[in-house]
């Protein structure tokens, strides 16, 4: 019976939200903006009951073209077209340069189109699934709980599923652990039920990979835009490329299907947490914070980029800062320093410098728990209107690091156990360690070979260069023998492969150089 | 713990006891071993590998040796008192069902 009803109410939906997108979006009462070019014309479609005041503030969202200038609205139109039960208007923008433009050139009246069948890319398949299946619950929630249920209750019901998808789409402190090497603090508030934000972090090697990003509107689509953008930057990440090959790939795969003219403002960043080196790619978003652990608060400004997803082909340039032991970095979006008091004044950026220097030796989640407190004292009495999410990144310490050199001999395997008992590297990881060198030692012909093991805590990464024949063991394939069972060679490299989280190999000036990496829970932050 | 062997033989039957850490270092003294009990082997050959605490691939191949060599003389090779470490590379390595292990 619930795989009937799945079966069947993933078709609807699909159908549903194929053909009739514009129903939901009006059914949410979610603003689309437009910009016309031409006409310098920007279209807002409202939900019944807003006043014509928010228009002003969907132009105020952070929408900044290259040079880093805002779009300013000037008066909305006092005459807007009421039909059914939406709201359509139009208000005159003024904007620094005139070549930018946003999306495609639409009109006025092109912001009530149904979504285009385009948007059904592979990944939005997916997303789509996820709808199904929280449509699915709605209505099998429905059938067990008898006849008719009120709409805005289905409604509730369903947003409340969407927010669970949504947040487990997002890592948490609690599962999701950073490396020993940093610590982490999160704000996620959507100021609908499902939100636009996102933020992510994840180590990839002695590289910790985050990310915080701001999807133009707000509600459902937004977060169905978020849900795409999060996962390929996800996959992009794994890789480990440098942030702004990270914010190219990440554009050019949001202007491929991009039928509603969302974009994206982000800051995307790497940190190296060997040498305390961080990579930054601003995509139209605010800079960060970097505060010492002596409480001096900068902000780490530097190239500025359009948003993704706005012209394919742009090429996105990063720039550098450093972190030293104890410093923090602070990501936010503008849902923060927009937040507006009653007076309508917004909150700025100065309480963030006052309240990160004055606890620089809190953790991160103290500091981002801080700021939002000050927030709500700040925005008391006034509905918020914008998501509002942080990330506080800390960098503690760099991982504890071991290095040995041995000549390519059998004997001189005794100091590599020696290494290994001295790092503490355990039995599986050690074997891997073994397979690997014994391998080098017998096949590669090398004059020398540096092993380097770095430490976080629950993750190791251990390096092994030599300077022998080429040779990518994780591309090897023993090969066949007649007597297939009993064959006596080719399991040392299975075993390494098969005992690794992560093995990558890579040929760097007549050098191969091996990384194994493992995750160990067991050993959860030994080294601090 | 460094690596041990002992070798225990009755008229009908050698047991071969395993200890410690097999690496590869350690595998060499034992190939030798393996080149010994094969030279007069017995109707039963029993592996006690209780005692044993690491296996790298190296001892595997001995092990293989063994195998092989104890089925070219008609010989019926068993492996005891495998722990869960060592099981699991046996499982890797796809040597489990070889080696009888249930």
């Amino acid at each position: 019976m619930l795989v009937v009803t799945g079966i069947s109410i993933l078709t609807i939906s699909l159908v549903y939200f194929n053909d009739s997108a514009g129903m939901i979006i009006r059914r949410i009462g979610q603003e689309q903006v437009a910009l016309d070019r031409n006409a310098e014309l920007l279209g807002v479609m409202l939900r019944q009951g807003q006043t014509l005041d928010s228009v002003k503030e969907v132009a105020m969202a952070p929408w900044r073209d290259g040079t880093g200038d805002y779009f300013v609205t000037e008066k909305p139109a006092s005459s807007p077209s009421i039909s059914n039960d939406t709201i359509q208007l139009t208000a005159s923008v003024s904007y620094a340069n005139r070549s930018f433009t946003v999306g495609e050139n639409l009109s006025k009246m092109e912001i009530l189109r149904p979504l285009k069948q385009t948007f059904f890319n592979f990944i939005s398949i997916a997303v789509g699934m996820l709808l199904a299946m929280f449509f699915a619950i709605r209505y099998t929630i429905k059938a067990v709980s008898g006849p008719e249920i009120e709409r805005q209750r289905q409604l509730a019901a369903e947003l409340a599923v969407a927010q669970q998808v949504q947040s487990g789409m997002l890592p948490d402190t609690s599962s999701d652990r950073a490396p020993a090497c940093v610590e982490t603090g999160i704000l996620f508030k959507s100021s609908k039920e499902v939100g636009g934000d996102f933020y992510s972090y994840m180590a990839v090697g002695t590289k910790l990979h985050f990310i915080i990003a701001d999807v133009s509107g707000k509600g459902v689509p937004a977060a169905l835009y978020m849900a795409i953008a999060s996962k390929l930057y996800a996959s992009m990440t794994s890789d480990d490329l440098r942030p702004a090959e990270i914010a190219i790939k990440l554009n050019e795969a949001l202007c491929s299907h991009n039928p509603t003219s969302m974009f994206i403002t982000a800051m995307i960043c790497r940190l190296d947490m060997v040498t305390g080196e961080l990579e930054l790619c601003n995509a139209g978003h605010s800079a960060p914070l970097l505060v010492s652990a002596g409480g001096n608060v900068s902000q780490v400004e530097g190239d500025h980029n359009l948003p993704l997803g706005i012209m394919s082909g742009y090429e996105f340039e990063q720039y550098m800062a450093r972190m030293e032991q104890g410093d923090h970095i602070l990501l936010y979006t503008d849902g923060v320093t927009e937040a507006e008091n009653k007076a309508g004044e917004q909150l700025g950026v100065k309480p963030l410098f006052a309240i990160t220097s004055k606890h620089a030796n809190e953790s991160p989640q103290q500091v981002v728990d801080l700021v939002n407190q000050y927030i709500r004292d700040f925005t008391k009495g006034r509905e918020r209107t914008d998501d509002i999410t942080m990330l506080d990144i800390r960098y503690v310490k760099p991982p504890k690091s071991y290095v040995l050199h041995i000549r390519p001999e059998l004997t001189e395997l005794a100091k590599v156990f020696e290494l290994a008992t001295e790092a503490n590297i355990p039995d599986t990881t050690r074997l891997a360690l073994e397979e690997a060198v014994v391998n080098i030692i017998n096949h590669a012909a090398a004059s020398a070979i540096e092993i380097t093991c770095q430490d976080m805590g629950e993750v190791q990464i251990i390096n092994i260069t030599d300077d022998g024949k080429p040779f990518n063991p994780v591309q090897y394939n023993p090969p066949e023998t007649n007597d297939e069972e009993l064959k006596v060679g080719g399991r040392g490299i299975m075993l390494m492969k098969s005992l690794m989280d992560k093995i990558t190999y890579n040929r760097e000036n007549k050098r191969n150089i091996l990384s194994l990496t493992k995750q160990d829970t067991t050993r959860h932050n030994t080294n601090r | 713990m460094k690596f041990l062997y002992k070798t225990d033989r009755t008229p009908d039957s050698i047991t071969l006891h395993l200890a410690g850490r097999l690496d590869t270092l350690s595998a060499e003294g034992l190939e030798n071993e393996v080149k010994a009990i094969l030279n007069a082997p017995a109707k039963k050959i029993e592996v006690d590998l209780s005692s044993l605490s690491y296996i790298s691939s190296s001892g595997l191949r001995c092990l293989v040796e063994l195998l092989k060599g104890s089925r070219a003389t008609g010989a019926e090779m068993s492996v005891t008192g495998v722990q869960r470490s060592i099981r699991e590379i046996f499982d890797l390595t796809g040597l489990s069902k070889i080696f009888g292990l249930q």
